[in-house]
């Protein structure tokens, strides 16, 4: 069963890891992204733009590799949250979103 | 963690050749300012399908795509006296503060600005409707 276990870690890992590369490549088009959901003020977006795409990357490192799991859970289940939650409210109001 | 992705982050905004810049949003401009510029220029920054779709009576497109171009085509119309206001599509889209920005450091001047809002605004505000022009 513990196999199960890494497994389902490494899954998670590699798709945080490739939701990171994927921002990062191109941080100006995640900005708009960002803009998109009519939250942040531009500077704030700026900065989450270049941010998010590393602490995803990190994050989908250490989940896959064990290295600082603990925090590692705490930060993907934070980041999915904010996802939710700007994903809800965009819906709510209405927004057109490309996510 | 975070601290790593906070160092990342940084050398990402000074090495990055597609980072985006925290100075755009001084480029930024309401539609009210943009109303209350005498002879304001319009310039169309969206793709030329979505220019030959429908765009602002009088509005000229200029994107990074033909820029050379189509730059030609803004030199001709436009004036140093007068403002020049930028739009693209939407208030997440980027290209109008690109063009701006461009229009800004090759001109040598600062009366060009972006659109808040792009041609949502412009149609929300009734000033261009979807097939017109």
């Amino acid at each position: 069963m513990k196999w199960i276990g890494r497994l389902a870690y490494i899954a998670l890992g590699a798709t945080f890891a490739w939701a990171g590369v994927a921002k990062l490549i191109d941080p100006s088009r995640f900005l708009s992204s960002i803009l998109t959901y009519e939250v942040f003020g531009y500077t704030l977006a700026v900065a989450a733009s270049l941010f998010v795409p590393y602490l995803e990357l990190c994050v989908g490192f250490s989940l896959a590799s064990g290295f600082l799991r603990g925090g590692a859970r705490w930060l993907a289940g934070a980041l999915t949250l904010v996802f939710l939650l700007l994903l809800i409210q965009a819906a709510v109001r209405g927004l057109d979103v490309d996510c | 963690m975070i601290l790593i992705a906070l160092v990342c982050g940084g050398v990402a905004y000074f090495a990055h050749p597609l980072a985006p810049s925290f100075g755009l949003d001084e480029l930024s401009i309401t539609l009210e300012d943009a109303r209350s510029k005498p002879d304001a220029l319009w310039i169309d920054a969206r793709s030329d399908d979505d220019f030959a779709r429908a765009h602002l009576e009088g509005a000229i497109s200029l994107n990074e795509e033909r820029w050379e171009e189509l730059l030609v085509g803004f030199l001709d119309r436009w004036s140093p006296s007068a403002a020049t206001v930028v739009y693209c599509s939407s208030q997440a889209c980027l290209r109008s503060h690109e063009v701006a920005e461009r229009l800004r450091e090759e001109l040598g001047v600062e009366d060009i600005f972006a659109l808040e809002g792009g041609w949502e605004t412009l149609l929300e505000a009734g000033m261009a409707k979807e097939g017109g022009q």
